[in-house]
């Protein structure tokens, strides 16, 4: 086998296939100059690796519009009576064309209005401390689960999602919380 | 509390939610990645507040262009896909200017503060391609073939820039 070269990178990260792998590792076993290169290669990373990752400055958190509903069915919908009124005013003024656009635009059969989605505005928002009894509510998704109830599947979903945000919370607390401790350690 | 069983929300069920109306579910994905993400463009901007536009920037284009994800298992590479577009739509526009902050305020001992600010220091030494490559590939262990997705670039580019820029490295960083 010639010199690794710039097989190296795959060698190192493990990304040659096993058996050129293993022809790689003969090669070193065998070859100063490529051992002392792997040596530097790795020095260098574990160099790289002694930089923390960082916190970013602030979360974020995208707000979305809630569904909108049609503004003429809100207006309708308070009564029959109102809504009798205002067909009976509508039928009055605009008898057929409009009748039938009307029907469409105010949805009279109950279709939902188009979810209307906006660009996503970013907030920074807060981290609040909550405390949670956690095995009280895996038990209970364990329980849900093992049920096996299609209609509380979407509850669970939820339940599992506010998991993943209540444990990113807690670690950020701990390691707040470790800084500090340790910041008032060396105070003292 | 018993929390280590918990593992984080597989990203393409994620995206099926987004995508089928439970908008919401988006905070989700920006939850998972947005560590990874900030952490990638901060190493290759090398600006605390800088990086933290650029991050929320790609992950509002994400959102924005979520229905074009093809491949809904691969989400993460298209998000750091993503990221890579936005800075260096950014970084052409600042061209000559150099983002060099390296504020020492993370806290810790300081012989990590030090490490940090000479890893920081050495990658700013790269071109922009070579440092790219070995901060995805050291700090966020991705393949050769995602990297070489991300950068738009062949496998055998993406490894050329790692070796160069690890010899750099070694030459600075001792």
């Amino acid at each position: 086998m010639t010199h690794l070269g710039e097989r190296i990178t795959d060698f190192v990260f493990g990304e040659l296939a096993p058996p050129e792998m293993d022809e790689a590792r003969r090669h070193l076993a065998a070859c100063a100059d490529c051992r002392k290169e792997v040596e530097q290669f790795e020095r260098t990373r574990s160099l790289l690796k002694m930089s923390p990752e960082v916190e970013p400055p602030r979360r974020i958190v995208f707000e979305f519009e809630k569904r909108k509903t049609n503004p003429i069915w809100q207006w309708l919908a308070p009564g029959a009576v109102a809504a009798a009124i205002l067909i009976a005013v509508l039928l009055a003024s605009q008898p057929h064309v409009q009748w039938n656009q009307s029907q469409l635009t105010i949805s009279f059969g109950g279709a939902p209005a188009p979810a209307v989605v906006s660009p996503p505005a970013p907030v920074v928002e807060g981290v609040s401390a909550q405390q949670y009894d956690y095995d009280r509510i895996l038990k209970e998704i364990e329980r849900r689960l093992d049920k096996r109830d299609a209609s509380q599947l979407k509850r669970i979903q939820r339940l599992q999602d506010q998991l993943v945000y209540l444990k990113a919370e807690t670690s950020e607390f701990e390691r707040v919380a470790i800084q500090t401790i340790a910041a008032s350690g060396t105070q003292d | 509390m018993k929390l280590d069983g918990l593992r984080p929300i597989e990203d393409r069920k994620i995206v099926d939610r987004v995508l089928k109306g439970d908008t919401e579910a988006f905070n989700l994905l920006v939850h998972q990645w947005e560590k990874p993400i900030y952490n990638f463009i901060f190493r290759l901007i090398g600006d605390r507040e800088e990086a933290m536009d650029l991050c929320q920037e790609s992950f509002m284009k994400a959102y924005r262009e979520l229905a074009t994800l093809k491949d809904r298992n691969r989400f993460s590479s298209w998000l750091y896909r993503i990221a890579h577009n936005t800075c260096y739509s950014r970084l052409r526009k600042d061209i000559g200017r150099t983002f060099v902050e390296l504020d020492p305020d993370i806290g810790g001992h300081r012989q990590t503060v030090e490490s940090r600010l000479a890893v920081e220091k050495a990658l700013q030494h790269l071109p922009e391609e070579q440092r790219e490559a070995v901060v995805l590939k050291v700090f966020h262990d991705l393949k050769f073939e995602e990297i070489a997705v991300i950068q738009g670039s062949p496998v055998s580019t993406v490894k050329s820039r790692l070796y160069m820029g690890f010899e750099k490295l070694r030459s600075i960083l001792g």
